[in-house]
């Protein structure tokens, strides 16, 4: 996990020293999402090998939709109770 | 789309067997992760506009985030009091990856095993999926702050035309803030829930 955060941190410093030759930007954000579709493929094969998830994907998909509809509700009640009620904001009246 | 694309085509791959899954796809996921996370910070490091706007941001934009937080964090809680999961950290982690999917599920599923790591990846997914399909309606019925409050980590990039077209352009910045701070806190909360 430690290491996670000292790649994203060397990446932000990185960027940092790079951000004035900004045409590169794009690239690095088109090689971001194939990066995720890589990952998203390998995390596919190994979930698509393992028989204790395949035998249970009804139950597991059936979960996080689930726990989608709590989160995003929460979310939502949230801020729509922070913004409009309490400091009746006309932010995002117009 | 593709993203559930990509994600299926792994499976199928997975189910024939196609590649070998012991020792060696598991170490490459994990230098694939990296690479990940030096990348998204090469994006945020070398993009002017986004250092420009978290300057310009005040004390009521920065707050959007921080209560979507929250009331993900309730209704986790209240998800947790009807239906009991197992493990409840697990729970808060997957409520934690904000619809960044990719990232909370690779580390939920190397903390918590493959199985809660797929609740994440769906989860995750589904609340992109459902801020895209949503936000018209979610701006007329609880404003246009509503979609961004949905979207979470995601409304800096694939959520934002959305955002965009439904909450107007005064709400582009909000969106954008929203997106990039939630983005930079995923892993470190995820990784405090876990006490890493």
């Amino acid at each position: 996990m430690f290491n996670v955060l000292i790649f994203l941190a060397l990446g932000i410093g990185a960027g940092l020293l790079i951000r004035n030759k900004s045409k590169v930007l794009p690239y690095i954000e088109k090689t971001t999402g194939y990066v995720i579709y890589l990952l998203l493929i390998t995390l596919g094969i190994k979930a698509g090998a393992d028989k204790t998830i395949t035998s249970q994907i009804h139950t597991l998909g059936l979960t996080a939709l689930i726990i989608t509809i709590f989160t995003v509700s929460g979310s939502v009640l949230a801020v729509w109770l922070t913004y409009h009620v309490v400091f009746k904001s006309k932010q995002g009246e117009k | 789309m593709l993203i559930l694309l990509a994600f299926a085509g792994g499976v199928v791959f997975g189910l024939l067997h196609f590649f070998p899954v012991t020792g060696l796809l598991g170490d490459i996921g994990t230098y694939i992760l990296y690479l990940l996370m030096f990348l998204v910070g090469l994006g945020i490091g070398c993009d002017s506009h986004v250092w420009k706007q978290l300057r310009q941001i005040n004390f009521r934009v920065l707050l959007i985030p921080f209560t979507s937080l929250i009331g993900t964090a309730l209704g986790i809680s209240v998800y947790q009091l009807i239906f009991s999961f197992p493990h409840r950290a697990d729970l808060y982690a997957i409520g934690a990856g904000m619809g960044y999917y990719s990232l909370s599920s690779i580390i939920i599923s190397k903390v918590a095993g493959e199985s809660v790591g797929i609740i994440a990846l769906l989860a995750n997914i589904i609340r992109e999926v459902a801020t895209l399909v949503l936000a018209p309606l979610l701006a007329k019925y609880f404003g246009k702050l509503a979609p961004i409050a949905a979207g979470g980590a995601t409304t800096s990039d694939t959520t934002l035309p959305v955002i965009m077209q439904y909450c107007g352009k005064e709400n582009i910045v909000s969106s954008i803030v929203n997106g990039v701070v939630l983005t930079l806190l995923v892993p470190v909360i995820i990784a405090f829930i876990y006490g890493l």
